[in-house]
């Protein structure tokens, strides 16, 4: 198999892919077409424009188009369009960046390919959508802007293994992929991309993929509500040589109340509940973790370096609106592995604080103080 | 009977029409129980051993004769057979792909395709006729939305042909086999431009695997109205899967990890050589979790009265199908009737001797012991040749449980007595063309075979040294083996060594051609220590002629270190000297020959 030709990525994906058909053309596999970067260029330009814009809006008509769904249990996508890939891409630069992570240029044109890809299947249906990414690519204004057809199932594996199942119900999806494999005469590292890839998605769903207007207007259908909570609770992620920083920010209006949630339990029911969003946080981050741990399995053993996610919730005690002066508690935790590993993702180590109390509080115990944080301030007012 | 029939005649199973194969076919599933049912499964079994006559009767055509049935949906299960040992997917120009361009892509579409066409060209022909409207319609409805649904979405874009215009399931059928002979061929051509140009080309076909294309496909198939149901799997057998390619053998391991043999069982039958059990991501498949395996050759040299069952079973068949009826295998084949007397008389001798010198629990012991090596000793020397391998019994020993081997000494022994008899009927086989036939084919096994093999120059074909140790080895063991059957040792009929560590790399593989050639077989035993077991090597008898051994019983063994194995296909004539001082050793003591009989379930 031939020999990788690694680099470091000390920029933007898009502004080192830029970069290496610059200074590096040599190491980009020779095959017909106009260069690697206007190849990407122009397969952005396309999925921006006529696909990405399409994925909530068909992820819905789907589930209309099934018959099976009502008004209250209708999904509406947080944003999947062209911003959540921009964000993912982003994502994905800083932990190259950050981690000190190489790519080979050639790997650099299919993993931005890839991020293009990997929601897409949504415009056809929510389930499942990853293993949709087959039909889209197929479609002729996107298959004309693939080219070689090997290729494209490249950039469609490394993309479908993002989330969902294999075959036999197990969630190791990346494991179904070759560790390396080789393509127009260069290795890569289909294992490495599609993690990369996938812990990238994992953190680009903050707050600019949530529908304010709609969030703020209450015009969400029930159970869509809590998908665009959480990403705008969610406002800062950041990374730096060896954690994830996770900052979320919980008002009165979204700590005091529930939302409507399908979960999934082991028989395959699918029970509706109410959670509070800092449950969903706790929940959200907790899966988080987990996803570090499984992604970081397979990248280079040197750069496994990411140890840890830290968390900080700050709940506003004061309505930021309210023109008060800003009053706040912060819930803050770590997500890290430590001691005898014990298994399950609920007994994941971390440590915690909140102000003085010791224990972790739940969304029940962070609604009473909000409550009585309000009825202070109202009587504050009144006196 | 058409006197110019050879009942005998060996053909290639695909060949032979299903009304033949129904005739000629004897039911081992009783001993092969695991091949019918659910589950992925390995059969093994040197060349000649029926696996694909296994196959060939799985097929629907011989299913509906067997059943019998009119149609499909009447039957257990419907199996399509794609046979790998003639066919493109062995195109060498594949290599130039390893190692450089999606070889494990390109290969599984190759495969996927491959075996598509096989089942829905099979399909075709068995419903060309079947115009029902509700199966046309379920066909129809099948081949628009399913089959190019699954296709459009692995990137095909081509217009496509409609399902509409179609007048029967078997036209339906015949457009998808049409379509992926097509992708098929467009694999092929594009592997034969890559054979003149230097760099990668880029590939513009839809490429297909396993999961996302051919297990849906045939998963949805299996429900339509005309087949056998849908709590009944599909069956792909795979012939000769030992001509795969290490990339090709690990997609198929891929497949069979995959749990999905409760649409689609796999049926894989090897030669002994499967290259690798390993998946295309690494991990091995594992009996009893991913597959089941079914070694013929075992079942077989380990039961010899099972086997000798089969055998006549299958001689009455053809006898039958050739209008030779009421013929019993045992008068066809008669054995040298002065050779049988005096081999009798000797057995008499023995058993009057046994109360005052018997070595057995009982007369009979010694008279089967001892009788047949003793008059294959009394003719030792100059006359050892005279000795006539003849009779059913013995001609089912030296095919050494390969049905093949029987039959093809068989339809040579038929064919000099037609030679004779000049169209005359033929009632049995006279015991000299028998012994004649036999002990040539001994010899070409030995000498021609071997040299074949040595002066094969395909790319697969294995290592000249390999095979010289191959022929030492097998020299050795027969001069030793005679050397033994001439002693006065309590067990004289030793076929069998077994080695007391594990073989080396070099042995290993000159054990393991071997094996996959018909020179050996292999099966295991408990150790000395009585601690666990080790490996028994069975020489084939099929060798017996050529070293006048007796083929009659394969029970005894003697134990060797590897080290000694590895002189002897290193040092032939050294390795016989030395066993030689063993075998002749009246001491008794450690350094001699430590020999043991087989004992039952051993």
């Amino acid at each position: 198999m031939p020999a990788i030709k690694p680099f470091t990525v000390k920029q933007h994906l898009e502004a080192w892919l830029h970069q290496m058909e610059q200074k590096h053309a040599p190491c980009f596999p020779e095959r017909p077409g106009a260069g690697y970067e206007n190849n990407y260029k122009e397969l952005a330009a396309y999925l921006d424009q006529h696909v990405h814009t399409e994925v909530e809006r068909g992820a819905l008509l789907a589930d209309i188009g099934n018959g099976t769904i009502t008004y209250e249990h209708a999904v509406y996508l947080n944003n999947h369009g062209p911003n959540h890939v921009k964000c993912a891409i982003d994502r994905a630069s800083d932990l190259l960046r950050e981690l000190n992570l190489k790519l080979s240029p050639y790997e650099g044109f299919l993993l931005l390919a890839a991020i293009h890809f990997h929601d897409v299947g949504n415009v056809l249906g929510r389930e499942g959508h990853e293993k949709r990414i087959g039909q889209i690519m197929a479609s002729p204004e996107v298959a004309k802007r693939l080219g070689d057809a090997t290729e494209g199932l490249f950039i469609r594996r490394i993309a479908s293994v993002h989330g969902g199942k294999t075959e036999d119900g197990s969630k190791d999806t990346i494991s179904t992929l070759l560790e390396r494999d080789e393509l127009f005469g260069q290795t890569i590292r289909p294992r490495f991309l599609s993690a990369l890839l996938r812990f990238a998605d994992e953190l680009a769903d903050d707050r600019t993929r949530a529908s304010r207007f709609r969030l703020a207007d209450g015009s969400l259908p029930p159970f869509s509500e809590l998908f665009h909570a959480y990403s705008h609770a969610l406002y800062s992620v950041r990374i730096d040589h060896d954690a994830v920083h996770l900052s979320y920010e919980i008002t009165p209006a979204t700590g005091t109340r529930t939302y409507k949630k399908t979960t999934r339990t082991s028989d395959g029911a699918k029970p509706d509940v109410e959670v509070f969003l800092l449950d969903e946080i706790y929940a959200r981050t907790q899966k988080m973790h987990q996803e570090r741990m499984y992604c970081m399995r397979f990248w280079p053993s040197e750069c496994r370096v990411l140890e840890k996610i830290e968390v900080t919730i700050t709940a506003c005690l004061v309505p930021p609106e309210s023109g008060y002066p800003i009053k706040e508690e912060r819930i803050t935790f770590t997500l890290r592995e430590e001691g005898y590993p014990t298994g399950p993702a609920d007994d994941a180590n971390c440590t915690l604080c909140l102000g003085t109390s010791p224990e972790r509080p739940t969304g029940e115990m962070l609604k009473g103080r909000l409550e009585e944080a309000c009825r202070s301030l109202t009587e504050r007012s009144h006196g | 009977m058409d006197s110019l029939v050879n009942p005998f005649t060996v053909q290639t199973p695909e060949d032979i029409p299903a009304k033949e194969v129904l005739a000629l076919f004897v039911d081992v599933f009783t001993d092969f129980p695991k091949i019918l049912g659910d589950g992925h499964v390995f059969l093994n079994g040197p060349r000649g051993s029926g696996k694909s006559m296994i196959l060939r009767y799985l097929q629907p055509d011989c299913q509906l004769l067997h059943k019998p049935a009119s149609q499909l949906k009447e039957l257990e299960f419907f199996a399509a057979y794609a046979p790998l040992k003639n066919c493109d997917l062995k195109l060498t120009e594949l290599r130039r792909l390893e190692g450089q361009h999606a070889s494990v892509i390109l290969n599984e579409h190759f495969m996927v395709m491959y075996i598509a066409v096989k089942t829905f060209a099979s399909l075709a022909e068995l419903m060309c006729s079947d115009t029902d409207p509700a199966h046309l319609a379920a066909a129809q409805a099948y081949g628009a939305d399913v089959f190019w649904g699954l296709l459009a979405k692995c990137g095909y874009d081509k217009p496509v042909k409609a399902f509409s215009e179609c007048h029967s399931v078997g036209e339906c059928c015949r457009v998808i086999a049409d379509t992926c002979e097509s992708l098929f061929h467009e694999v092929i051509s594009y592997l034969r431009h890559l054979d003149f140009r230097k760099e990668v080309l880029p590939f513009y076909g839809p490429l297909c695997g396993y999961l996302d294309m051919l297990c849906p496909l045939l998963k949805t198939l299996g429900r339509l109205p005309f087949m056998p149901g849908p709590g009944k799997p599909i069956y792909l057998l795979i012939d000769d899967a030992d001509n795969l390619n290490v990339t090709q053998t690990r997609i198929l391991n891929s497949w069979v990890s995959s749990r999905t043999s409760r649409f689609v069982s796999i049926k894989i039958a090897t030669q002994m050589h499967y290259r690798t059990f390993r998946t295309v991501t690494g991990q091995t498949i594992d009996t009893p979790h991913d597959y089941t395996e079914v070694n013929i050759s075992t079942v077989y040299t380990s039961s010899k009265r099972r086997y000798k069952e089969r055998v006549r079973e299958i001689v009455r068949n053809r006898l039958r199908y050739c209008g030779i009826v009421d013929t019993d295998p045992e008068d066809f084949f008669p054995p040298d009737a002065v050779q049988e007397q005096k081999v009798q008389a000797i057995a008499e001798r023995h058993r009057r001797a046994w109360s005052e010198s018997g070595r057995g629990y009982r007369p009979d012991d010694d008279a089967l012991r001892y009788a047949r090596p003793d008059y294959m000793k009394e003719l030792a020397g100059t006359t050892s040749s005279t000795y006539s391998y003849s009779g059913f019994e013995q001609l089912v020993h030296v095919s050494s449980g390969i049905i093949r081997y029987f039959l093809e000494a068989a339809a040579e022994m038929f064919s000099e007595m037609q030679a004779e008899y000049r169209g005359a009927p033929i009632a049995s086989i006279r015991p000299e063309i028998q012994n004649r036939v036999v002990r040539k084919q001994a010899d070409e096994f030995l000498f021609d075979d071997l040299e074949k093999l040595r002066d094969d120059e395909s790319a697969d074909s294995p290592d000249e040294a390999i095979v010289t140790r191959l022929n030492s080895l097998v020299r050795a063991l027969g001069g030793v083996f005679w050397q033994i059957l001439l002693s006065n040792r309590s067990e004289r009929r030793v076929f069998s060594v077994a080695l007391s560590d594990d073989p080396s790399g070099e042995l290993r593989e000159v054990l393991r051609l071997g094996m996959r050639y018909g020179y050996f077989h292999e099966s295991s035993i408990g150790n000395k220590e009585g601690t666990g077991r080790t490996r028994l090597y069975i020489l084939s008898r099929r060798l017996a002629p050529h070293f006048n051994l007796d083929p009659t019983s394969f029970a005894g063994y003697f134990f060797l270190k590897s080290s000694q194995l590895v002189e002897a296909m290193r040092n032939p004539e050294t390795f016989i000297r030395g066993m030689e001082k063993r075998i002749y050793n009246p001491s008794g003591s450690a350094e001699s020959l430590e020999e043991r009989q087989l004992k039952l379930f051993e």
